[in-house]
């Protein structure tokens, strides 16, 4: 489904990825970890289409096409979708009518029918019980006031709506309680399916005893310094990352 | 037109036709107040660059044009059907007005409940009515405007809204101008008069539109009174063609615990001025001057507001907002004036706009004159783009560059319209919003 050849991107003149090397295959969840600074979000912003950096380098193929040339609806509309870090507040944008805007631009993408309010309606309450996200919130603007377990609830409720081939979860699980975590998790392990596939970037390992993965990589310094199965963010949790560091002199 | 003389000896000469055309209304008092305001004008200048109050605003492009004065009968080519779309639903009654002109078969104003009475200015003229005369003279006494001077000179008609003590008008009126001329070029200079007694209660909402692609100046004045603990919600709509101009002066004067809202809507005109003026004579006045405009090509929106705080204990809010796209450009000078007396005065004002182009242009300038000490006064500007962010989280979600953007900037605008009461108006502001940005 992707794949990510050689990939160089830098802000400003700083190359923050320096060379990724990464396959998705359909029904696969991926686990990025790693510590603070080391290219894990702008990983995930780059797959979105985030306009901020420069591709010096590599290629990344998504389903056959160059995913890099496509603007970031075109993107979603082929079944991309970021889970972000940091929501964005936008006042004045009714929640309700961004996301029925949003699936029904999609929808009209791939030559559907746009939804009507009733049967819009009807999806959205049925998605919302799968985050526990309080139909209250659907009211207000985007974002706007919501705390940030709502924020992150809020993302994943979109992604249940627009039901994409590829999630990328970046840092789903900063600033969650236990419980939130729970209730998010569950959402994305119920949208688990043999079609799609999920990248699931943290920093810590708490996350994937609930979302477990099938594979884990660990990114420092802007590279994928080792991949494994789960049991490899155990032995992070356990050792930290600078024991990759070590490792990865040895195995040169 | 080359030069200040031969321009003035334009309207001189337009002020000579419309007498003419006056008959039997020249014999009314309030014609020696129009040769009073005609003199006036010839006395005063024009203002230009040099001007302060006039440095980002540029009239020539009026004074070269040559604007006859409409005729003082109204004409009956406008069919009702072509002001349908200009309609706003539920409202307790409508005048509506072609090239200036009231036209009675286009308006409704039907039975009003006691003291409140709606008519349209020529007529409560005819009947002597001199309210309208103190008013002007008044005006005229201490007046340095040339436009002020011009509107005086060519009164003739606008909206007379009276409103007796504790009366309560809960439905707008709804007030209508369209310029309808297409091969002249006219000039119209409407006069409000709007009197509301003490504790009563009315909205209004005033739309100026253009049936034709004809070039139009409008030069309106309008003056309110709000009476002790009345209460005033005014719209303003200017949607006119790029090829019309105007400048507006409205007056206001709040009594005590009195509560004022004006909400001004700029979407249409070349060249656009509007001048707020609100004295809050007596103590717990509570005040609201909200505004937005949307820019684009070559269109040029100046709005001034003047807010004197003379007495103790009133607030004032002030939030304007702007959208400039292409080579258009904005204006926003808002002064607060807050004299010896008025202490716990409290003032809010806001002024921020999004510059959609590289060529867009915005000059803002909050002047806070205060003269009391235990006050609190806010101000602050912002000259922006669209956020980034916003956009980005937009669009990776699907929706298309062009339409995340009109859905950032009607949400910017739109906190403006939310602000207006009654549900119809604010839907047709929210539909001239959403046609606006499509186009």
């Amino acid at each position: 489904m992707l794949e990510i050849k050689n990939l160089h991107a830098s802000v400003n003149g700083n190359e923050i990825l320096h060379g990724v090397n990464l396959k998705v295959n359909a029904g696969e969840i991926h686990a990025i970890m790693g510590p603070n600074g080391s290219g894990k979000s702008t990983l995930a912003q780059i797959l979105a289409g985030r306009e901020d950096y420069n591709i010096t380098e590599g290629e990344v193929i998504y389903n056959g096409k160059n995913l890099l040339d496509m603007s970031p609806e075109d993107r979603a509309s082929e079944g991309v979708f970021l889970a972000f870090q940091y929501p964005v507040e936008i006042p004045g944008v009714n929640n309700t009518y961004f996301l029925k805007t949003a699936l029904n631009a999609i929808r009209k993408y791939r030559g559907e029918e746009s939804l009507d309010a009733m049967d819009f309606l009807a999806l959205v309450k049925q998605k919302m019980k799968l985050v526990e996200m309080d139909e209250d919130l659907l009211k207000r603007p985007v974002n706007e006031g919501f705390s940030g377990g709502e924020k992150k609830r809020n993302e994943i409720f979109q992604m249940a709506v627009l039901n994409p081939k590829l999630s990328i979860l970046d840092e789903t699980d900063s600033g969650l309680d236990i419980d939130a975590l729970k209730i998010v998790s569950n959402g994305v392990n119920k949208l688990r399916s043999k079609d799609n596939a999920a990248i699931v970037v943290t920093h810590y390992q708490r996350l994937l005893n609930y979302i477990v993965p099938d594979f884990v990589h660990v990114l420092v310094d802007g590279q994928i310094v080792k991949s494994g199965g789960k049991e490899l963010a155990l032995q992070l949790e356990e050792k930290g990352y600078d024991w990759t560091r070590e490792t990865e002199g040895a195995a040169v | 037109m080359t030069t200040i003389s031969d321009k003035k000896a334009w309207y001189q000469k337009q002020f000579n036709s419309f007498e003419e055309g006056l008959n039997g209304q020249k014999s009314l008092p309030i014609h020696d107040l129009r040769k009073q305001a005609l003199e006036q004008f010839l006395t005063l200048d024009f203002p230009n660059s040099k001007n302060e109050d006039w440095k980002y605003t540029n009239i020539e492009p009026i004074l070269n044009h040559t604007f006859e004065t409409s005729p003082n009968k109204v004409s009956n080519q406008v069919k009702a059907k072509s002001i349908e779309a200009f309609a706003i639903a539920d409202t307790s009654a409508q005048l509506v007005f072609v090239d200036g002109r009231f036209s009675e078969s286009l308006s409704n104003i039907g039975v009003m409940p006691t003291g409140v009475t709606i008519k349209n200015l020529s007529d409560a003229l005819s009947e002597n009515n001199d309210k309208i005369q103190t008013a002007i003279s008044e005006r005229l006494k201490s007046n340095k405007n040339i436009f002020t001077a011009l509107n005086s000179a060519f009164i003739l008609d606008g909206v007379y809204i009276e409103i007796a003590e504790h009366a309560i008008l809960e439905k707008p009126i709804y007030v209508l101008h369209v310029s309808a001329s297409h091969e002249t070029s006219l000039f119209n200079q409407p006069y409000n008069l709007i009197t509301v007694g003490q504790n009563a209660q009315v909205s209004i909402v005033e739309n100026y539109a253009s049936l034709s692609d004809g070039s139009v100046f409008i030069n309106s004045f309008t003056d309110i009174a709000v009476g002790a603990d009345a209460k005033v919600d005014y719209v303003k709509i200017q949607q006119e063609n790029t090829k019309s101009y105007h400048i507006g002066s409205t007056e206001i004067h709040q009594h005590r615990n009195s509560h004022f809202t004006h909400r001004l809507i700029t979407s249409g005109g070349a060249l656009v001025r509007n001048v707020i003026q609100v004295h809050l004579d007596a103590k717990g006045i509570e005040s609201t001057l909200d505004g937005v405009y949307l820019t684009n090509g070559t269109q040029h929106v100046d709005n001034r507001t003047i807010i004197h705080h003379a007495k103790p204990n009133c607030n004032s809010h002030e939030l304007y907002k702007g959208i400039l796209d292409g080579k258009s450009s904005g204006v926003f000078n808002g002064k607060i004036i807050v004299h010896p007396d008025a202490q716990k005065t409290d003032a809010k004002q806001s002024n921020k706009n999004i510059l959609l182009s590289q060529d867009a242009v915005m000059n803002t300038k909050p002047q806070l004159e205060i003269f009391a000490d235990d006050v609190k006064c806010t101000h602050g500007a912002t000259i922006g783009r669209l956020e980034e962010e916003s956009l980005f989280y937009l669009r990776s979600r699907g929706i298309g560059k062009e339409q995340a953007k009109n859905m950032l900037t009607y949400a910017f605008a739109g906190e403006i319209i939310s602000r207006v009461g009654h549900e119809p108006t604010r839907t047709y502001l929210d539909e001239l919003l959403l046609d606006r940005l499509e186009h």
